[in-house]
């Protein structure tokens, strides 16, 4: 079986076969990059391709010290984000959290898991959004944050501190803990 | 009892709760339970990143519409498989300033002159014609590479010129050319560039004659597919500018490249292909 490096040696190249491979193998990943990213079907539909056209313009720049995959994943967030930037959805950065309610099935499979935070996600700020999926699901820093939607580590912080509230309200049926005892605080989602 | 601020506890991973804060958690199971939910949460996120979701609909790219735009950008150069969509392509991309654009791509089937991408097509004439000046100035350097060892001869074109193409980052300039605030005035400029022409020119023709370190008839292919598109875009803004100094030079310049390819490919031109006059 060939490698990714071989596979990526000869996509560098010019290779059709070899660049229809890396999008077959990894759009899914990307897409799932892209559409969380976006939060906007119509947005991510608008973007992917641009965001494939960076990713093998970045070939090169693989130098085989990390998997492929997580090269792949990297570069898509960086280049979803440029381009998400230029489209000025992220400039919302300090725009409030929707007050929206959710209803969300508990599912211990994840797959459902990653579509139920991605559409929880998706009623956040784009802002909010954004913030919290880098940190806390990319695990970008605060500063790598900052500097990629040009706000101030601390407004990453509360935006984060901010969407993390807004989400642990939205999905109280898979985060809240059973035995933990009465609580006077209610964050029942419809049906829950 | 008051409870401790949700985001407050949001904010434990970050800000450990002080000693107050830990006397309340200690004492109210709600909070506890509350902070257990975020540590769930969190776990949640982490666990999310490399997860795809179901149901997400159909992929996001067709190979068909990206294969075209890699093609015009030089990134896919193997002859084996140039085959083009059968029908136009509608294509979807967002302009410099954000703005959704939505257009139909009309593709050729001739080799030598390669389908216009979605993104070339998307940007507007003087972009289009900038890239091809700066695709000119690649064209220098790709020869060269092409005469050394490198596995990728048009990986100097390409990286030059396509990053022009970047719609919204426009770079024109690659860095090694130093910084624009180097010319006096445009007459100096124009001077300058003028006299780069010639010396491009001259070079050209003269590498044509006398370069015999390359034969990769691929790699000729591609570049005349390259000035043929350069030419194109050319041609389309001098039907709008007629005067422009700077687009008739780079204008002669491609025809006089495409020229000094032709020689090398040691072949004429295809039955369907015409020079253009000037």
């Amino acid at each position: 079986m060939e490698t990714d490096a071989a596979i990526v040696r000869r996509a560098i190249e010019g290779d059709e076969r070899a660049m229809r491979l890396l999008w077959n193998q990894h759009s899914p990943h990307v897409d799932a990059v892209v559409r969380r990213l976006a939060g906007d079907p119509d947005l991510a539909e608008d973007i992917a391709q641009e965001v494939w056209i960076q990713i093998f313009r970045a070939l090169p720049s693989w130098r085989g010290d990390a998997k492929f995959s997580t090269w792949v994943h990297r570069v898509a967030i960086n280049r979803a984000l440029n381009a998400l930037r230029r489209v000025k959805r992220v400039a919302a950065a300090e725009t409030g959290i929707e007050e929206d309610s959710a209803f969300v099935e508990q599912d211990g499979d994840r797959s459902m898991l990653a579509a139920t935070i991605s559409d929880a996600a998706r009623r956040l700020s784009p802002g909010a959004r954004t913030v919290f999926l880098l940190h806390d699901v990319e695990g970008y820093t605060h500063e790598e944050i900052a500097t990629e939607l040009g706000i101030t580590p601390g407004g990453s912080k509360s935006q984060l501190f901010k969407a993390r509230a807004k989400l642990r309200r939205l999905l109280a049926p898979l985060v809240d803990v059973p035995d933990a005892g009465p609580s006077e605080r209610s964050y029942a989602a419809p049906g829950y | 009892m008051q409870h401790l601020d949700t985001e407050r506890i949001a904010a434990f991973d970050h800000e450990p709760p002080t000693s107050a804060e830990l006397a309340h958690l200690n004492a109210c199971a709600g909070c506890r339970a509350e902070r257990a939910a975020f540590d769930g949460l969190a776990q949640l996120a982490a666990q999310t990143a490399y997860a795809t979701a179901p149901g997400d609909g159909p992929r996001l790219t067709e190979w068909e519409s990206l294969s075209t735009v890699l093609r015009a950008e030089g990134m896919l150069t193997s002859a084996s498989d140039h085959r083009v969509p059968e029908t136009p392509l509608v294509v979807r991309a967002l302009d410099g300033t954000g703005e959704r654009i939505e257009r139909t791509v009309k593709t050729t089937r001739s080799v030598l002159t390669p389908s216009v991408g979605r993104r070339a097509a998307g940007m507007p004439m003087w972009m289009r014609s900038a890239a091809a000046i700066v695709l000119l100035a690649g064209g220098v350097v790709g020869g060269r590479v092409s005469a050394g060892a490198s596995a990728n001869p048009f990986a100097a074109v390409a990286n030059v010129g396509v990053g022009s193409l970047n719609a919204g980052v426009t770079t024109l300039r690659p860095a090694s050319l130093g910084g624009a605030d180097t010319f006096a005035s445009v007459g100096q400029a124009t001077a300058v560039l003028s006299n780069a022409q010639s010396e491009y020119e001259r070079a050209s023709l003269w590498l044509a004659a006398n370069d015999t370190t390359v034969r990769a008839s691929d790699v000729y292919r591609a570049r005349l597919a390259a000035l043929d598109q350069m030419m194109a875009a050319s041609r389309a803004a001098l039907r709008e500018a007629p005067q422009d100094p700077v687009l008739n030079h780079y204008y002669l310049a491609a025809s006089t490249a495409r020229e000094a390819t032709l020689q090398q490919l040691s072949g004429a031109l295809p039955v369907d292909k015409t020079i253009e006059g000037y």
